[in-house]
């Protein structure tokens, strides 16, 4: 079981897409740092900014920031999925599995799937924020300029009394989300015959749910903006969508991992 | 070593694919599967070793039920269909890394084993360079390098030279008189007269003739 995690964990720190994933995202990341914070004067406005409004994370007003949360998706599932569409359509799967049983295969596999998605989508912005955080100062935000999560959205209060705390859990957040959509496209691996599109379709879903906000008019159900910590969100039927979501990727990975048949 | 089919049964949405299997095999032996495509020979392996799940009937190994107490027999090597490993790594580092779930062999015991089923000389080459018989000779290596009790090996001999096949015949007499169980499935019946001290012919899913040799 040791050696199965070792393993696993080596692999995909050792994958090639891991580490284009991580050259993408931190590019992005590294990016905003140099456009929006490193060659911005500090005190131009009225009000001298600060790490929470400036980092990545704190808005989609800025060309990185929006297309980070646009990529998002591809940033969790192509570190490693790419990598389990051919283990399992080339019958390494099998090999494996004879030589443990099911379920340790399959929480092992699991697991560092969620890692590399989760690795995926937040080491970018953590690098990001400490980036911001060496060229701007760790003050509170202030709840009269416009960027920041409204007064409305869930935990906007926790945003502006431990702004730290906020970040760290929305990082979480985010951490989880991008787990769940690498476990999301690991599941459909196992059913689609060509790897762009197990890699792509979550891409398109998520498109699709932000055409449907904009036409809507709301970021309920756009995930490229709640999943943003300096938007927030807006309503609790987000959370209830992520949850759901996540509940029936990982019942469904747990019921096929236990009647997998090679 | 000793495998039991008792019944086995699987079907998929209304098709019967194995109907009704018993089969009693004992250690020191070597069995074969003779079939035509699609017979059931491959899916009768995958019971064996538990990668399937009957809709009917149990498969015992040693008297313990896999998918009850087990889900696979703890001393199996098993080759079926196209052998896969890792395209970046070398024959070694892809046997390393299986060898290492168990931790059973030694990097000695990888090597000597590729040497046996001739593949000591492909030193640096990646996996995705093979030919396809240095990929099947790979998958026969993993098959056997834990020196397992009980052997399955599905078309055992495709992509391999006349050589290749010999050495493969003489590796596998080896292992039987050592004791282990092994079972090879093949549509070539003069292969498996060659090989098998005793064969089942397998037709739509079931045991239509057993023959001695």
């Amino acid at each position: 079981m040791k050696s199965l995690w070792k393993n696993e964990l080596n692999r995909m720190l050792g994958e090639k897409d891991f580490r284009i994933t991580m050259v993408l995202g931190c590019g992005v990341a590294v990016w905003h740092f140099v456009q929006h914070v490193y060659h911005a004067e500090m005190f131009a406005l009225e009000v001298p900014e600060n790490v929470y409004v400036c980092w990545m994370g704190a808005s989609a007003y800025r060309m990185q920031s929006y297309w980070y949360y646009m990529i998002f998706p591809l940033l969790a599932v192509l570190p490693y999925v790419g990598s389990w569409y051919e283990d399992y359509h080339s019958g390494y799967v099998k090999s494996v599995l004879l030589r443990c049983d099911r379920r340790s295969y399959f929480m092992v596999k699991g697991v560092v799937m969620f890692l590399s998605g989760g690795l995926g989508v937040t080491v970018p912005l953590l690098l990001n924020f400490l980036l911001t955080a060496t060229r701007r100062p760790l003050l509170y935000p202030d709840p009269f300029i416009a960027i920041g999560p409204q007064s409305y959205c869930i935990g906007s209060e926790l945003y502006y009394t431990h702004p730290m705390l906020y970040t760290l859990l929305y990082l979480m957040f985010d951490f989880v989300a991008g787990g769940l959509i690498a476990i999301g496209a690991m599941l459909l691996c196992t059913r689609v015959n060509y790897k762009f599109v197990a890699l792509i379709l979550p891409y398109g879903i998520f498109y699709l749910l932000n055409c449907l906000g904009t036409v809507l008019g709301t970021n309920i159900f756009a995930p490229n903006f709640f999943l943003i910590p300096g938007i927030g969100i807006e309503n609790v039927c987000s959370l209830v969508m992520v949850t759901l979501f996540g509940a029936l990727i990982l019942l469904t990975y747990v019921r096929r991992g236990s009647v997998y048949e090679g | 070593m000793y495998l039991k089919l008792n019944h086995i049964t699987k079907v998929i949405k209304g098709n019967v694919l194995l109907d009704g299997v018993d089969l009693e095999l004992s250690g020191g032996r070597i069995y074969g599967l003779q079939g035509k495509n699609g017979s059931g020979k491959t899916l009768l392996l995958k019971a064996m070793c538990g990668l399937l799940i009957p809709s009917e009937g149990t498969v015992e190994v040693d008297g313990v039920v896999l998918g009850k107490e087990m889900d696979f027999p703890k001393d199996v090597g098993v080759l079926i269909e196209n052998p896969g490993f890792i395209a970046g790594y070398t024959a070694f580092k892809n046997l390393k890394v299986l060898a290492d779930i168990r931790k059973k062999i030694s990097n000695e015991e990888i090597l000597s084993i590729l040497d046996e089923v001739g593949l000591g000389d492909c030193g640096k080459k990646k996996y995705r360079n093979f030919s396809l018989g240095m990929k099947q000779k790979l998958g026969i290596a993993a098959a056997l390098m834990e020196n397992p009790k009980l052997i399955l090996l599905d078309e055992p001999t495709n992509a391999l030279d006349e050589k290749s096949v010999r050495d493969l015949r003489s590796i596998l007499e080896r292992r039987r008189e050592e004791g282990a169980l092994i079972v090879v499935a093949s549509h070539d019946k003069e292969e498996l007269e060659l090989l098998a001290d005793q064969i089942f012919v397998i037709e739509k899913g079931k045991i239509i003739e057993t023959r001695k040799q």
